[in-house]
């Protein structure tokens, strides 16, 4: 039954190409859909050499992993800004978790966007908070603040309770009440490795010129975290979140480990990122109604830093410091994909005046063009060949013997930069322990492309879309548990 | 595209997707090996750690029982071992110290340190300048000289509190030569310092405040006045005479002023134009003055900036000897509506903070 269906498809597709006469547009389209294909291989496969270079080097330059306690004296002070917008359910353990960190002198700012929920009065009863006199210049933009909070129990506890504006405003906010000079953003729904500012903190130690660095952000499905803090990293047991794991070590370990060495970083995560409070008030702070914020504001510094060619770096360390929780369910996956695209391709055209400038460097010549070609509209050429493969295949112009081996080879690179990724894991700082996670993530690289790169290629093609016709931005409802941030 | 062709093509492509398997198959045996290294590392830095610990502790506690021999390290093992030797090193003082730095010497840890020091790694690097300024490692000095010039603060940081370490008086002039660079925060500069001699401190500071700038001098009275408070009288009662007219270095002059005997020079910038200095003299008044200034903090309860008016009147009531009835008369006096107002305004503040006090 099933067979004389296809058989009619394929004779249909057969009379319908004879008669459009398709035939010569279809060399070109298989010739730009192949220099593609080895284009992007060509970019990731440079990318994931030298992302082996540098991680060599940072781990000999960096075997003990920590300072000793003794140049804590000499560190520089960190301001941590947290956004909170109806996080009621976890910000209490949240917070507990920042207070908790090993550094010598820092302070946390919660930044309360107008919740709708309790958010603040968990704050006030969890923490003993009470109205303080404090103000704070407005050397960026926001909303009103309706009042700035003190600990009475945590010296270093300041909340800032303001009308809603967004993540990029409460940020700025935030920026506006700091005190020290490196400020650090972080997700009010993830957690840090008690030791991840000493970490991140290493390139502005060792480069005057640092201006910003980002860490590598985990999945923390399947660990064990209480109080806010992560006991033991262990994989989770379902399989979409096991696949968002292998998909980040990728994003992270070679993905940006790569351009950072390049200096040209285009995104420091949102969830994690420390950067010099002075430059990111000259090029503006944050920028409102963006969904990419983080990327957004990484790619105007850079613009900033390029045009006015001041010298400058911005880094990115391999050190898991930060851990967050991924979605479970096809829909909030499909729901974060779509935004990401979307904020990809918001922050890359509001800086499209870097693209190919003289003065623009490796960043304009290179990253913007393969972040533009291969991320923001990759997603629109992907799903272009596949249909093209299936309809090539049904016209009876493609060898089933060919379209296999085209398929072999595509799934075959797309595994190998995957075990690339759990080699730089296992190099940096694995924390999935025995064996049996790396093959369980080995796996998941095999898994991964049968249907969940297709998928995502699909959602970010929707993204982009979205985009195009400029619907509005929203953060949407993220559905996360919340169960692990004490899940022992 | 001719049959031949596609054929070629597509053979290509297979043989691409054979080295890409055997690629893959390569990087996961290397990641399985890799993880088995790691683990064996770990375990040797956990057998290193457990056989160090009671060796240093007796050695601080019990050094009559270490004449023996001390066991052997491999290159990875000593790395432990001077990691822990720094840990131990930053909780001890006195004789336990020195007892220390003498188990260095027999872990010849000097020479190994010295070569840590021009090598790559910023740890073992960092560790070595800490290392040697511990041990107060003389013939050391010449190579830890650059690294205070080091544009990385940590580095430059760490040098410079090991050059003291070693020779105080030998260090001191490289130190001061530094002393402006705006990444070395006062706090920081003062941390360095307050281990000196307390004489030895005070007379570089001073010296290299007689050939100073404006700038330069704001910050070595906030140095001072971290280090040892009445010491930096001198160099403010500099900055009112040298600098009168800078701002900046006035407001901080005048918050860092704890000495009576500045009151004349203080009282002079009455009328400063730049309304930041005098809600700084306001303050002053209250800390230093006495009921003599009761004329001029009147007189700056007029003052146009509503940020002068309300300090002076904060310090016209902390006065010594001002009472309600004083209070009382003063109010009667005062012609000014602004005056009058913001005398009201902190009269309540403080009638306010007193019943919540109690």
């Amino acid at each position: 039954m099933m067979n004389d269906w296809m058989q009619q498809v394929i004779e249909l597709t057969h009379q319908w190409v004879q008669q459009l006469d398709l035939a010569p547009w279809l060399v070109p389209l298989q010739w730009l859909l192949v220099g593609y294909f080895v284009c992007l291989s060509a970019g990731y496969l440079t990318l994931n050499l030298v992302a082996l270079l540098v991680m060599r080097s940072h781990i000999q330059s960096a075997r003990t992993e920590l300072l000793p306690a003794s140049y804590a004296s000499f560190l520089t002070p960190i301001s941590v800004l947290v956004p909170a917008y109806n996080e009621q359910e976890t910000i209490a353990s949240s917070v507990l978790s920042l207070l908790q960190l090993t550094y010598p002198e820092y302070e946390v700012i919660v930044i309360n966007d107008g919740s709708k929920d309790d958010t603040l009065e968990v704050l006030k009863q969890s923490f003993a908070l009470s109205l303080s006199s404090a103000t704070c210049p407005l050397r960026l933009p926001c909303q009103p603040i309706r009042g700035i909070y003190q600990s009475s129990r945590y010296p270093n506890l300041k909340v800032i309770d303001k009308a809603n504006g967004g993540k990029a405003d409460a940020l700025n906010a935030g920026v506006n009440l700091s005190r020290f000079p490196l400020f650090c953003g972080v997700d009010a729904d993830s957690i840090l490795q008690r030791d991840s500012l000493l970490r991140i903190i290493r390139p502005f130690l060792e480069d005057p010129d640092a201006i910003a660095a980002g860490g590598t952000v985990r999945i923390a499905n399947g660990c064990e975290v209480k109080d806010g803090l992560l006991l033991k990293a262990a994989l989770p047991n379902k399989i979409l979140p096991q696949l968002q794991i292998v998909e980040y070590l990728r994003g992270f370990l070679f993905g940006r480990l790569g351009w950072s060495s390049l200096n040209a970083l285009l995104i420091i995560s949102g969830a994690f990122g420390l950067f010099k409070k002075d430059l990111v008030i000259e090029v503006g702070g944050y920028r409102h109604k963006t969904i990419g914020e983080d990327m957004e504001l990484v790619v105007r510094m850079h613009k900033h830093m390029r045009l006015h060619q001041r010298k400058y770096r911005i880094y990115f360390i391999p050190d898991p410091v930060c851990w967050t929780e991924a979605p479970e369910d096809v829909a909030t996956l499909a729901q974060q994909r779509v935004r990401w695209q979307r904020g990809l391709l918001e922050s890359l055209s509001a800086n499209m005046s870097l693209l190919f400038h003289p003065k623009s460097g490796v960043v304009g010549w290179l990253a913007f063009p393969f972040a533009l070609l291969f991320e923001a509209l990759g997603p629109a050429l992907e799903v272009m060949g596949y249909l093209f493969m299936l309809f090539t295949w049904l016209a009876g112009w493609l060898d089933p013997a060919a379209l296999l081996a085209f398929l072999v080879v595509t799934i075959g690179f797309g595994i190998l930069i995957s075990v690339v990724a759990l080699v730089l894991e296992e190099m940096s700082y694995p924390v999935y322990p025995g064996g049996r996670s790396i093959m369980r993530l080995f796996f998941m690289a095999v898994l991964e492309n049968f249907g969940y790169r297709q998928l995502n290629s699909w959602w970010r093609l929707k993204g982009l879309w979205l985009w195009a016709r400029n619907s509005k931005s929203s953060w949407g409802t993220m559905k996360r548990s919340g169960k692990w941030q004490n899940s022992k | 595209m001719s049959d031949t062709h596609s054929d070629v093509i597509v053979q290509l492509v297979w043989y691409s997707s054979a080295v890409l398997l055997l690629m893959t198959l390569m990087l996961l045996l290397l990641t399985l090996f890799m993880h088995y290294e790691r683990r064996q590392r770990e375990k040797s830095r956990q057998q290193a750690t457990e056989q160090w610990t009671p060796i240093l502790f007796s050695w601080i506690y019990s050094p009559e029982q270490t004449t023996g021999p001390l066991p052997q390290l491999n290159a990875e093992g000593f790395g432990f071992v001077v990691q822990l030797w720094l840990q131990l090193e930053q909780t001890v003082r006195g004789s336990a110290s020195t007892r220390l730095a003498e188990l260095a010497q027999r872990l010849d840890l000097i020479p190994v340190m010295k070569q840590w020091l021009h090598g790559y790694s910023t740890d073992k690097k960092l560790t070595a300048i800490m290392a040697l300024g511990i041990v107060q490692e003389k013939s050391a000095f010449a190579e830890l000289l650059p690294h205070v010039l080091d544009k990385r603060t940590i580095f430059s940081l760490v040098a410079a509190r090991a050059l003291l370490s070693i020779d105080a008086k030998l260090g001191l002039p490289v130190i001061l030569s530094q002393i402006y660079r705006d990444d070395w925060s006062v706090s920081r500069v003062a941390g360095l310092l307050v281990r000196l001699p307390h004489d030895l401190m005070v007379r570089s500071v001073t010296e290299c405040a007689e050939k100073a700038t404006a700038k330069e001098l704001r910050r070595l009275i906030k140095l001072m006045h971290i280090l040892s408070p009445i010491d930096s009288q001198p160099l403010i009662q500099q900055a009112l005479t040298q600098y009168p007219d800078e701002m900046e270095l006035l407001t901080t002059a005048f918050a860092s002023a704890v000495s009576p005997d500045l009151l004349p020079l203080l009282r002079q910038q009455v009328e400063h134009p730049q309304w930041e200095v005098r809600v700084q003299l306001a303050k002053a008044l209250a800390r230093l003055g006495d009921s003599s200034d009761a004329p001029l903090l009147l007189n700056m309860l007029s003052d146009p900036n509503w940020w002068v008016r309300y300090r002076a009147a904060q310090s016209l009531i902390s006065l010594p000897g001002v009472d309600e009835a004083q209070l009382q008369l003063w109010q009667q006096q005062l012609t000014d509506p602004f005056a009058l107002a913001i005398l009201l305004q902190v009269k309540e503040e403080q009638q306010r903070q007193h019943q919540g006090r109690t």
